[in-house]
């Protein structure tokens, strides 16, 4: 009961970990170049269309999905601390 | 506790805002003293020794060089230049920091260890000469504005004939450095003609600069070429501490800006100021200058870092242009942050500096920025930076070998300032531990 109610915020936080790695694997990192004013591929849109992909993926990972594991966590001892109380 | 289970969304939210508070203070720390792994106590740090191993795989397969260099020369023909110069002078202290590195107890008597370094030396030595012959063959065949950018072909030099003082004051201390680790005839007579030609001309210039473009002088190109003539005074015994005053003075006087007291970055060969102060530019300028007025230079990294240094959290980065101050924010600056003003190129040449004045604590800031937000990528190829390109990963190799070649310059120089050394400088006679450092970039915006 208590895992089912905070699923959603672990299935999130697993979904932005996946993405990551998929992104990781299709190489998307070395398109960060544009950072530094260095247009990767010949096509510049596409450069920084698959750049701004990989930055919000991985801020998503370091920053968005371990605060949706943690609050998980969280609530879920609130609630089994707040059912038991109840009961 | 009750009540709140039965608001599931305000636990939620809660939950979501207490997770925050607890992780994010976390983040820092998790990228926190990763400077460590790049500072070369003697010999080569293993970040160091990783960046090297990217770089010499550059020059030792075409194709992947090719696929390197062709976007960055896409972007700025200048940064295919940089990344050779910086790939020399790292070599150069990279063999330096071989030999005079002790043995440890351990290996001491062991012909090894010994033969190892006689072997690792020479094919520094060999990769240097291999990047100089190939600098100045594609400058002979293709002409000096093959590494200079387009405006270049737009104006007329103003001294005649022409020259751009970014090629020969890098190719003149290229050739200084090399022969710093060994004396090599053909390169020491070409250095000897390329620093006549350099001096010649900027003692006979009115700002005692010269155009690296049209009727454009950049700080930081002259800059470089006072160190390439301070590497030819150690290496010839010649004598040109009077240019260094005079452009010390001139600079002071003529080149400053009023707010700050940073020297600008451009200006016509009368002086005429074109850009201010940039962080792109005057970290390298320090670094330079430290072998031609170290006092100055330092002055001139205090007050950089006043101006230029922020941090987020315990993050640290440097601003392309000062407090208060809007600048170009042209190619050579990288993306820039809005509102915050990050740049790319002045956090690249922040680290530089910050390791020439062994400013640990800023090197560490600058570390932890970098393996956020630089995108480490280690593999067979050895180390580089996804959020730059072969120019900056150069640059944080340069700064990651620093000190040898420096020093010998220092030990006898015509330094305008002959007293001791900050205590905090990277002297590698009484140093425990040398220069960290990293990536990013070019010579001033456009």
């Amino acid at each position: 009961m208590i895992v089912k109610s905070v699923r959603p915020l672990l299935i999130r936080a697993l979904a932005i970990c996946v993405l990551y790695a998929i992104a990781n694997a299709l190489g998307l990192r070395a398109d960060m170049a544009l950072l530094s004013g260095t247009i990767p591929t010949a096509n510049a849109s596409v450069g920084v269309m698959l750049c701004v992909v990989y930055l919000g993926l991985y801020l998503g990972a370091v920053f968005v999905a371990p605060i949706l594991v943690i609050a998980a966590v969280i609530e879920g001892a609130v609630r089994k601390f707040g059912v038991d109380n109840e009961v | 506790m009750r009540t709140l289970v039965g608001r599931p969304r305000v636990l939620r939210l809660i939950a979501l805002v207490l997770a925050a508070a607890i992780w994010l203070p976390c983040v820092p720390t998790i990228y926190r003293g990763r400077s460590a792994g790049f500072v070369s106590t003697g010999a080569l740090s293993t970040g160091a020794g990783a960046l090297m191993v990217h770089q010499r795989a550059l020059w030792d397969d075409p194709v992947m060089r090719r696929r390197e260099v062709e976007p960055m020369r896409r972007s700025n023909p200048e940064w295919d230049f940089m990344g050779r110069s910086f790939d020399v002078w790292a070599l150069a202290n990279a063999a330096m920091r071989d030999e005079s590195t002790p043995l440890p107890p351990s290996l001491k008597g062991r012909g090894k260890e010994d033969e190892e370094r006689g072997s690792r030396r020479a094919e520094y030595l060999l990769m240097m000469d291999r990047i100089i012959d190939d600098t100045l063959a594609m400058q002979r065949s293709r002409g000096m504005r093959y590494f200079l950018m387009g405006y270049a072909r737009e104006g007329k030099f103003v001294q005649q004939p022409e020259r751009s003082q970014f090629e020969d004051g890098e190719i003149a201390l290229m050739l200084g450095m090399r022969r710093m680790v060994e004396e090599k005839p053909e390169y020491g007579a070409l250095q000897r003609s390329l620093v006549h030609a350099i001096v010649d001309r900027m003692t006979s210039s009115p700002t005692l600069s010269c155009e690296s473009y049209p009727n454009e002088c950049w700080t930081f190109c002259n800059a470089c070429a006072l160190a390439a003539i301070a590497t030819s005074d150690r290496l010839d015994g010649t004598d040109h501490s009077d240019l260094f005053r005079r452009w010390v003075e001139f600079a002071r006087t003529h080149l400053t800006d009023a707010r700050t007291g940073l020297l600008i970055s451009a200006y016509t060969i009368e002086g005429k100021p074109i850009y201010g102060p940039e962080g792109s530019s005057i970290w390298f300028v320090c670094h330079m200058l430290d072998v031609v007025d170290p006092a100055f230079a330092r002055d001139q990294y205090e007050r950089a870092k006043r101006v230029l240094k922020g941090s987020v959290g315990r993050f640290d980065y440097a601003r392309e242009n000062p407090r208060g101050l809007h600048g170009s924010n042209a190619i050579d600056s990288g993306v820039v942050v809005p509102g915050i003003d990050v740049s790319a190129g002045s956090t690249g040449m922040a680290f530089l500096a910050a390791s020439t004045f062994g400013d640990r604590e800023f090197l560490d800031g600058l570390a932890s920025t970098m393996d956020f937000g630089g995108f480490p990528i280690q593999d067979g190829h050895g180390l580089r930076y996804a959020a730059g390109n072969q120019v900056s990963d150069a640059v944080f190799l340069y700064a990651s070998t620093m000190g040898p070649v420096w020093e010998r310059i220092s030990q006898d120089s015509g330094h305008l300032d002959a007293g001791p050394r900050p205590p905090n400088s990277q002297s590698l006679g009484n140093r425990t531990d040398s220069p960290l450092s990293t990536r990013p970039i070019a010579g001033g915006s456009r």
